[in-house]
């Protein structure tokens, strides 16, 4: 599991996102006038400047568009994974996620990948749900 | 062409001292940097009018007190000896040093000022460069860093990482630029490597920092600072004997997708970067067969093959071979970074580009001088992110 260091601080703007996150469905800011989705939400739409904007559900499904490994920083530490991911849904959509520790084989260019949800416990008692990719077969 | 081709000049820079940790504060070194630059342009501060740089520190975190951890221009018009008389100054917050430059031509050409000294002063602070405190992150980072993709690193590596793919480049080959920019950094003197030799073992055998970005594939973060003097190129020809031609400028101004910062971009930095060349190519009346020396960013050592292909030195995805075949040294077809770059000289965030290309074209890079080097290309910035450019010639009637 990987354990976050830095926890995600929502907004008005983000704060959808990471509420459908912990019930398990990936949403992201769609426009209405030009259908097409954006990440990170945006007060108007990148692509067209539309302001009628609204989450809406996506499928989370998707290719490894690229991926860095980053060594562990200091003895006793560990390596860890991060993934760009592109959703199927459309062109250049991309997310982040992470895998702990060296790549794994299933993590390539191309490879297929599936969103899963991954529990991380805080200090304080909140949980954090994180959208994560995993291996599609 | 452009109608201001050649009408400005550089006449002078100077650099402060450059190391990895200065006790000295960032502000006393850009008054030792701007005081050489001064110098070296024969200009008394008296005569100074005008002011421009673009102050920003590149890494997550950074403080800003003024003359601390930056140098505005605010500072400078307040702390600058015997400058008494500016009347024009500029900040830039987009488009790096370069675009300080760009302002400064602007203003020469406008004919509200006549000399324009700009600086880029870099802090490196104690502690790891860059490195997160924060335990919630809001913004475009909060998509990003929970996941751990917390450094400017993880965002060209990622980049690279597709690169390396597309065209089945290797790494081997970036061992090449590597070492070819460490001999140039060995014949300059104010290089932070300057006296450390880099082998091709070295550099495969070096600690991976982000894959596939090894730790000769990044920048040394310095502190220190690096100016110049730009004058009407009228003007200049009084002061030093072969000012720098100021042929043409250009920015990216190319419309980004929306990714997560800092993404950026993954695919598109040569089309990113084309946009900046492509400007200079036709304001300059230049093309890329015409340059004899090309200074290009190396914040990070990729962003060299991303220049070289989108200026047109070579075709996309033929960087790497470029570079393997010995196009990018000394005595190769195309001299690039023959001062060390980013890599071998340190991180002055473009400035150390913009200077050498004045060198080379003023005749003045000593050792490391390319015979007959008429024109220079200086790119300030990854193409993947904001950047500008110039080129310069050598001065001369012939233009």
């Amino acid at each position: 599991v990987t354990v976050p260091v830095v926890r995600p601080d929502p907004d008005e703007l983000t704060a959808p996102f990471w509420a459908a996150a912990r019930e398990h469905r990936l949403v992201l800011r769609r426009c209405a006038d030009c259908g097409r989705h954006q990440h990170p939400p945006r007060v108007l739409c990148p692509w067209c400047a539309g302001t009628r904007l609204a989450y809406a559900d996506v499928p989370g499904e998707g290719r490894v568009a690229s991926h860095t490994t980053i060594p562990a920083r200091e003895p006793g530490g560990s390596a860890h994974t991060c993934l760009v991911v592109e959703l199927d849904v459309q062109d250049g959509l991309l997310l982040v996620g992470g895998v702990p520790g060296p790549r794994p084989e299933w993590v390539a260019i191309g490879a297929p990948v599936r969103v899963w949800f991954e529990h991380v416990p805080g200090d304080d008692g909140e949980e954090l749900v994180l959208p994560q990719f995993g291996p599609r077969s | 062409m452009w109608s201001g081709a050649g009408r400005t000049a550089i006449v002078g820079w100077g650099l402060s001292e450059i190391t990895r940790t200065d006790p000295r504060p960032l502000g006393e070194l850009a008054l030792e940097a701007c005081a050489a630059a001064l110098a070296d342009a024969n200009l008394p501060a008296a005569d100074l009018d005008g002011l421009a740089t673009y102050p920003d520190q590149p890494f997550h975190g950074a403080a800003r007190v003024d003359g601390v951890d930056l140098v505005s221009v605010g500072y400078l018009l307040d702390h600058l000896p015997g400058a008494r008389r500016v009347e024009w100054y500029a900040q830039v917050s987009e488009g790096m040093v370069a675009s300080a430059v760009v302002e400064a031509v602007n203003a020469l050409l406008a004919g509200v000022c006549r000399h324009v000294l700009v600086w880029r002063a870099m802090r490196r602070p104690p502690g790891t460069y860059g490195a997160w405190t924060e335990t919630r992150v809001g913004g475009d980072a909060q998509f990003t860093a929970p996941y751990g993709f917390t450094s400017i690193v993880a965002t060209h590596a990622v980049a690279y990482q597709r690169y390396l793919a597309r065209y089945g480049a290797s790494r081997e080959a970036m061992a090449d630029l590597a070492v070819t920019q460490r001999q140039g950094a060995r014949l300059n003197p104010h290089a932070i490597f300057r006296d450390r030799e880099l082998t091709r073992e070295q550099y495969l055998d070096a600690r991976m920092i982000a894959d596939p970005l090894c730790l000769y594939d990044c920048d040394v973060p310095v502190q220190g600072c690096a100016a110049l003097v730009l004058s009407t190129t009228e003007r200049a020809r009084d002061l030093v004997e072969r000012p720098a031609q100021v042929l043409a400028y250009a920015q990216q101004t190319v419309r980004r997708a929306p990714v997560p910062a800092p993404l950026y971009m993954l695919d598109d930095h040569v089309a990113a970067g084309r946009s900046t060349t492509d400007a200079l190519w036709s304001r300059a009346g230049l093309g890329p067969g015409e340059i004899d020396v090309a200074q290009l960013y190396d914040g990070f050592s990729p962003s060299v093959y991303y220049w070289l292909e989108a200026a047109g030195f070579c075709a996309e995805g033929e960087a790497s071979r470029f570079v393997a075949d010995g196009g990018t040294s000394r005595s190769g077809s195309l001299p690039v970074n023959t001062f060390g770059g980013s890599l071998s000289e340190g991180r002055l965030h473009g400035m150390g580009h913009l200077i050498e290309a004045a060198r080379q074209v003023s005749g003045r890079a000593g050792p490391r001088q390319v015979v007959g080097a008429e024109t220079a290309l200086a790119l300030d910035g990854s193409p993947l992110l904001r950047n500008a450019g110039l080129v310069l010639g050598a001065d001369g009637d012939r233009r």
